[in-house]
């Protein structure tokens, strides 16, 4: 069963990264950030988790990160230290496709 | 019909004035269907001039009911001087200036961009009676017939010899949370922050945020260097394709619609120079506040263009029809002084 709801905040265990589920179609999956799952606004961080240096990129406020199937979609309200990451396979900012000037 | 002395404006000294029509003259001209048909950026009168003091003594209400009808569908812009005795002359006019001199700064505008001057004048009129959303899509589209104007063509021509190069920072917009509140900061100080397709999409990013993230209280957009925004990135202008295309980018990334809507939660902080879009893009917000060395300007009409980043809808919220007209007809700055006391600003700090 999924657990990630669009529209769901998550937060990171190890970092200050906080984001907004926009999609999350791709099924069981696990989602996480820093190396470690993300968690629901309520619940706590078990003791003793940190940073995996391998997965500590940085998330950046207000970009979106998808999946490369593009089932998955969050958007960071919230930057960190941390990289986001489903099962383990980093996501990758989506912006929004190029458009010119309109003068 | 009193034949007014002519002030010599600069640029075109030779230009003679429109007649000064009083109330009794217009009445009389709109009974006749042929009346004003020389009324047009065509035709011999590029703007009409309209003496309305003492307005009501010379006609009766239903008669200048009429004449505001008629005005209203008038295709140039119609410049009332005096103060303003009766309000329904005030429904057909577009702009109110004290004297004839006041309006020369207009009127060599109007005469050098008459198809601008129109077009502006028409969408205003129209946009009076229309929602803010309604009135942007029009905006876009009467942008857009003058992008394709012989008048913005000839600037271009001119501009074209010239090109400059910018540094240019790593990223056109820069987006700050701290708590509940999000700092959006214009990001090309080297460019005085011209409005650029890179700063227009970063500033579309960064309101999405504020539009998904409930918990954000408020932004605060405010620009970093010497200036708020000098407006329309002059080096992107005749870059487009087309103005069918030009109307398509607009409705793709429609900043304007996304400050409307989000506009009471949107606090903007300018300083010195705020020019077209500079100006526009704040006043779609609930606070609007500037440092007492604020200016603001509409300069578009010089380039035969009108203001298209949503200040029609905006900046006539603000400081209502008749204000925008003038500010956009004349090009000229208005101190923040001014600004305030128009409501075009909400305080100086």
């Amino acid at each position: 069963m999924n657990p990630y709801k669009p529209g769901a905040r998550l937060r990171s265990a190890v970092c200050t990264t906080e984001v907004i589920v926009i999609a999350a179609t791709a099924g069981d999956v696990v989602l996480s950030c820093g190396g470690a799952p993300l968690l629901a606004e309520e619940k706590v961080a078990a003791a003793g988790v940190t940073l995996d240096a391998a997965a500590a990129q940085g998330t950046l406020l207000g970009k979106r990160y998808t999946n490369d199937a593009g089932s998955l979609e969050l958007l960071c309200v919230k930057p960190g230290a941390g990289s986001l990451a489903a099962d383990g396979i980093a996501l990758q900012v989506k912006g929004a496709k190029p458009l010119p000037s309109s003068d | 019909m009193q034949q007014v002395s002519h002030d010599n404006h600069a640029g075109t000294a030779t230009t003679p004035l429109n007649p000064l029509l009083t109330v009794s003259d217009i009445v009389r001209l709109c009974r006749m269907p042929w009346g004003l048909e020389n009324y047009s950026p065509l035709l011999e009168h590029r703007y009409l001039l309209l003496d309305v003091a003492g307005a009501a003594d010379h006609a009766g209400r239903e008669a200048l009911a009429t004449v505001a009808e008629r005005l209203r569908v008038l295709p140039c812009p119609v410049i009332a001087v005096g103060a303003l005795a009766v309000p329904e002359c005030l429904r057909g006019v577009d702009v109110v200036v004290a004297t004839v001199r006041d309006a020369t700064a207009l009127i060599r505008n109007i005469d050098e961009h008459p198809l601008a001057a129109m077009t502006l004048v028409q969408l205003l009129r129209h946009n009076e009676d229309l929602a803010p959303e309604q009135g942007l899509f029009v905006e876009s589209l009467a942008y857009a017939s003058l992008q394709g104007g012989v008048e913005f063509a000839k600037v271009m021509q001119e501009a074209r010899k010239q090109s400059l190069t910018v540094p240019e920072s790593d990223s056109a917009v820069a987006v700050e949370r701290n708590g509940d509140e999000l700092h959006i900061t214009l990001n090309r100080p080297g460019a005085r922050n011209a409005y650029s397709a890179a700063l227009r999409d970063g500033l579309y990013e960064a309101l999405q945020l504020l539009k998904m993230d409930q918990t954000l209280e408020r932004a605060i957009v405010s620009g970093a260097g010497s200036c708020f925004s000098v407006g329309g990135d002059l080096r992107e202008f005749g870059a487009v394709s087309d103005t069918a295309t030009a109307h398509a980018i607009r409705a793709s990334r429609n900043v304007g619609q996304l400050l409307l809507a989000l506009g009471a939660r949107l606090e903007f902080r300018l300083h010195r120079a705020c020019i077209g879009a500079g100006i526009e893009l704040p006043a779609f917000a609930a606070r609007v506040v500037a440092h007492s060395n604020t200016f603001m300007q509409l300069p578009e009409i010089t380039l035969g263009l009108l203001p298209g980043a949503g200040g029609t809808v905006s900046i006539a919220r603000r400081i209502g029809r008749h204000r925008t007209a003038y500010l956009a007809l004349s090009a000229r700055r208005i101190s923040a002084a001014t600004a305030l006391q128009w409501g075009l600003i909400d305080a100086i700090i």
